[in-house]
């Protein structure tokens, strides 16, 4: 009995466990164990991901009860890329916070962070649409907790805004879970997707009534439209290493959506077979062209990456509405890129907004600041990425994105509002670059603020992981091809989970 | 008798609703619990309605309604009471911090004393 | 084109040199701004309600959407049970509490007293129907929950203002019909159709094996016990994220409710103190009572930790925060962690043995009085649910609790600076 798909799950929950008990050492102590324990946490999965490719995923019955009895947990290359992508990601904010002292002198941040990680990995493991559930909670209340964190008015007011609309969303999943259950009689995503194969004409519309309310659900969390305005005020007002891991929170929202409509509502459900994907797409590009008005729109740097994040989800919405297994691997592609860019791009507009003092990153012409070369060149990088353009990751993710799409439908109007939008993008984000470094005014001195060069170090390092997946893009690819194909293959998810054999997937 | 839960459970949720869209963040913390009651029964009710047929376990009974739901309702039921608390507290907060109870902090001309 | 290249030069300097291409590159970028501005500057207010107005246009508009998709009919053919008049009764009950909190929502401690009573009214139903875990939880949550927002209730407004904009009332009255509409027919929708559930596998297998015969008990913690582990977790996050949000928070108090009359700074009332100081062991073994049973019959780790955490929080209303205080001194903070870890350490012991997570196993013991009874290693993880049931309960109500006194010293001195005015 192989215990490997657990391990994700347990190491931030006792770690969480063991800094509260840290409460009573030196917050040096707890800072150094929760840096610990975050670590490990990038080697394990560097290690599971090196299972998986190697010997193929793993399902985990819990309290050894059988599917669909008990809760599965499902550790596949999905899943496994998701959860290496979250850790790398939050060992930068943590690095982050640590340097910058943003966790304050108690323990509570650590603790906040390591059951934070505990609900990410939980919900990108779960087979189980409940558990599902719990685990959003639990991902949101330490989100709500940690995005308070530091106190403030514009904090709190954007803290309340988000933390009612997810409750309001949290009671529509539970509708939406009933009723499934309510028809389907099950709680296992793979036992679902084979009652939905065998379902009953009549329970059609139903059926997809439930589908439908999920999407919002989970669109909510991936920021769709109409359901992103809580967006950049959080991520705008929150403090810079909590809204880097943000970054991975509106992914769990896309990576639902992948698998459990996905998997529900694949290629074994008949008449509902991917009926989802088509609003998909249409929200999606609506998403995108109203992102780019809020990147042009936008008066300080936190915002516009806000908006460039919400952007770079609705780019992932398209890859999922195109509805192709090319532009589902290019899209897997594009989610790993723009996670890491836009939480290094976070840091970085973080350590900016230190360097212009009382100006902090709002986008008008400042006197010359401290090490602006350095930054403007960091920017300048960050920008790249973030809009697509050779040579860093994003220009890659997008070509496959979009010649995933010449095989689906709709190609004309894909291209137009992800073309028009990177333009629109880079428009915005020349005009901030030339704002902030390039246009200084003279008539103020040199602002001599001053951060230590080390602040650098975890947008840099994200930077770095943006310019390897260029370098290693083939067989980068490679890979998510084989997990697209996979998402697509309903009927072998389902004898995965459901009859497990010594194969492994 | 569905259709009188169906009934209440409308109910709850229109109220819910209703309250939920106040600009006050007490309002919400009510329409959230009014709203939290309506999914509870709604989710519930999804095995179906049986009247005295509780799923423990007894000599000679055979029929018993389904215990799952009962389960998920009674997960939900602690989740939304941890969730309540936190949104209570933060009212709270944004009490202190924006000055008053409006959820945008945006400060309406009343009445003296009507506004703390 | 070459050859008269001096021609068109000449033809270029007249017509068209004074035309620098980067005006109407300027103006194009400007225009796009602007445009970008306007669209932007409509839908992004910055308001809470814009949000919880499209999320409840979406679901509604998504659910009637949904309901096209396929030929079959709107309802099934399931037959209804019968009506009694007591139901109609309860019915019209409930409905008449749930309208009042909406029509006296502005009177806000009245509209929380109707609200428990809406709380107690679903208790009933549950009892109805067959769900006596979910009654009793549901109950001492209610109290809890009662109590904790009186304790806030005390620092906001005792009413609500009345809204500026007319017209919003209307807009909010009809989308909470048409919510309530889409809700009722969601729910005949699923009630005329029959399904098949797993739940009979949870029914065959509770005694067999989970050990037990409270079978939503045997689900919590044996089947499906991850999701209660992540459910204990949600509320050790809560009580600590709280008390982080409860640093350095200072609230006014009114000294005086909505009529003018002072709120009592007396201590507390001397036939609660004595009565509650004898009820406190009573109650915790009435809570050991539940913890004990829940396994076999109505009762838990969930209801034996509110009631226990009842018992606590009465002490401290009773006798005051600062004596309470002195004599319940640990840190509640270690309440949740023990209680994450023993719960997280049970799962952990059958991996151990090579069994998945959360295994759990039984045994048959037999005493000389009480005879034979199973005991399964589930008890341990409910033993950790109960102490995060209770530490983070109290940990959130002592919290509020202290508020006060810090609020009182702000309310002093608010008070005397307006004397001295």
């Amino acid at each position: 009995m192989t215990h490997v798909a657990i391990l994700p799950i347990l190491l931030p929950l006792f770690g969480a466990v063991m800094v509260l008990f840290a409460k009573v050492m030196s917050h040096k102590t707890q800072q150094a164990l929760s840096f610990a324990l975050t670590t490990l946490l990038v080697f394990l999965n560097i290690w599971l991901f090196y299972t998986v490719l190697t010997k193929g995923g793993a399902t985990y019955q819990l309290g050894n009860w059988e599917a669909p009895f008990g809760i599965s947990l499902v550790l596949d290359g999905l899943s496994v890329t998701m959860l290496l992508l979250t850790s790398v990601l939050a060992l930068a904010s943590l690095w982050y916070a640590v340097i910058t002292k943003i966790d304050g002198a108690n323990v509570h941040f650590h603790v906040l962070f390591q059951m934070q990680l505990f609900g990410i990995n939980g919900a990108f493991l779960t087979g189980d649409v409940f558990n599902l559930f719990v685990f959003f909670e639990i991902l949101l209340i330490a989100s709500y907790s940690l995005l308070l964190y530091g106190h403030g008015r514009e904090r709190t007011k954007a803290g309340l805004h988000y933390v009612v609309i997810n409750l309001v969303g949290s009671t529509l999943f539970l509708f939406a879970i009933g009723t499934l259950y309510g028809i389907l009689g099950t709680l296992n995503i793979a036992d679902m997707a084979l009652q939905v194969s065998k379902l009953h004409p009549d329970n059609v519309n139903v059926v997809a009534a439930a589908g439908l309310m999920l999407l919002v659900v989970f669109g909510l969390k991936a920021a769709m439209f109409p359901l992103y305005f809580w967006l950049p005020g959080a991520y705008a007002r929150t403090s810079a290493p909590v809204a880097a891991l943000f970054a991975i929170m509106t992914k769990v929202g896309v990576y639902s959506i992948i698998r459990v409509h996905g998997t529900v509502f694949g290629t074994e459900a008949g008449y509902l077979s991917f009926f989802h994907a088509p609003w998909v797409l249409f929200l999606g590009i609506l998403t995108l062209v109203l992102a780019a008005f809020g990147t042009m729109s936008a008066k300080a740097l936190k915002e516009q990456v806000a908006y460039l994040v919400l952007g770079s989800v609705a780019t992932l919405l398209i890859a999922i509405g195109i509805n192709t297994p090319q532009a589902l691997s290019g899209g897997l592609y594009y989610m790993v890129h723009s996670t890491v860019v836009a939480g290094g791009f976070f840091l970085l507009a973080d350590t900016l907004a230190s360097l212009r003092g009382k100006y902090s990153d709002s986008i008008e012409k400042t006197p010359p600041f401290g090490r602006m070369i350095f930054s403007g060149s960091v920017f300048f990088a960050f920008a790249v990425a973030m809009a697509g353009m050779p040579p860093l990751s994003g220009f890659f993710g997008k070509m496959m994105i979009l010649s995933g799409a010449l095989e689906g439908e709709h190609v004309g109007l894909v291209y137009t509002t992800v073309l028009v939008a990177g333009l629109f993008v880079i428009i915005a984000l020349t005009r901030t670059g030339s704002q902030i470094f390039y246009d200084t005014s003279t008539d103020e001195p040199f602002l001599k603020e001053q951060v230590r060069f080390s602040q650098f170090y975890p947008a840099l390092s994200l930077l770095l992981i943006s310019a390897c997946l260029v370098l290693f893009a083939n067989p980068i690819s490679t890979f998510t091809d084989q997990v697209a194909a996979m998402l697509y293959d309903t009927k072998g998810y389902m004898d995965f989970v459901l009859h497990p054999t010594m194969e492994g997937r | 008798m569905e259709i009188l839960i169906a009934l209440i459970i409308a109910t709850l949720a229109g109220a819910g609703i209703f309250l939920t869209l106040k600009a006050r963040t007490y309002p919400i913390v009510l329409g959230l619990t009014l709203l939290a009651y309506a999914v509870n029964l709604f989710l519930f009710s999804m095995g179906r309605l049986q009247v005295n047929m509780p799923p423990v376990l007894r000599e000679g009974v055979s029929a018993y309604t389904d215990p799952l739901p009962q389960a998920l309702v009674l997960t939900a039921i602690v989740i939304s009471f941890g969730m309540t608390a936190f949104v209570v507290v933060l009212a709270l907060r944004a009490r202190h911090e924006l000055g008053n109870d409006h959820v945008d902090g945006v400060e309406i001309m009343h009445k003296a004393g009507e506004n703390q | 084109m070459y050859i008269k290249r001096e021609k068109l030069f000449a033809w270029y300097e007249k017509k068209l040199g004074h035309v620098d291409a980067r005006i109407p590159y300027g103006a194009l970028l400007d225009s796009c701004f602007a445009l970008a501005h306007r669209v932007h500057g409509v839908l992004h207010r910055g308001n809470l309600q814009t949000s919880v107005y499209s999320f409840i246009g979406a679901a509604l508009v998504m659910g009637l959407i949904g309901f096209t998709y396929g030929d079959g009919p709107l309802f099934g053919q399931r037959a209804f049970m019968p009506v009694d008049w007591i139901s109609i009764i309860v019915t019209a009950g409930l409905m008449i509490a749930a309208f009042g909190t909406v029509r006296f929502h502005q009177k806000r401690l009245l509209a929380l007293v109707v609200i428990g009573m809406v709380g107690l009214i679903v208790s009933l139903i549950f009892i109805k129907f067959s769900a006596p875990d979910l009654a009793l939880t549901q109950l001492s949550v209610e109290v809890v929950t009662v109590v904790l927002i009186l304790l806030a209730l005390y620092y906001l407004p005792a009413t609500t203002p009345h809204e500026p904009f007319k017209n919003k009332v209307k807009y909010d009255t009809a989308f909470a019909v048409l919510g309530g509409l889409g809700v009722f027919v969601l729910t005949l929708a699923v009630l005329t159709r029959e399904y098949t559930t797993i739940g009979d596998y949870f029914l065959a297998n509770s005694l067999t094996g989970g050990g037990g015969t409270n079978v939503v008990n045997v689900i919590l913690v044996d089947f499906r016990g991850f999701d209660t582990l992540g459910e204990i977790v949600v509320l050790g996050i809560a009580g600590i994220g709280i008390f982080a949000m409860l640093q350095g928070l200072k609230l006014y108090a009114p000294p005086c409710n909505e009529e003018g009359i002072v709120w009592s700074r007396d201590a507390h009332p001397h036939i609660m103190q004595s009565l509650l100081r004898l009820m406190m062991p009573i109650m915790l073994l009435v809570a050991v009572y539940i913890f004990l049973r829940g396994h076999n019959l109505p009762g838990g780790g969930f209801i034996a930790g509110l009631i226990a955490a009842i018992g606590l929080i009465v002490q401290y209303l009773a006798n005051g925060i600062e004596w309470t205080t002195k004599r319940l001194n640990f840190d509640k903070h270690y309440l949740i962690a023990y209680g994450v870890l023993i719960a997280a350490l049970t799962g952990l012991v059958s991996m151990l043995l090579g069994y998945p997570f959360l295994t759990s196993a039984f045994t048959h013991v037999d005493w000389p009085i009480v005879g034979e009874f199973e005991v399964a290693s589930a008890i341990a993880f409910d033993l950790g649910v109960f102490l995060v049931v209770v530490g983070s309960t109290v940990m959130i109500l002592v919290q509020l609790g202290k508020l006060s006194l810090g609020s009182h010293k702000l309310t002093d001195k608010t008070l005397q600076a307006k004397e001295e005015k």
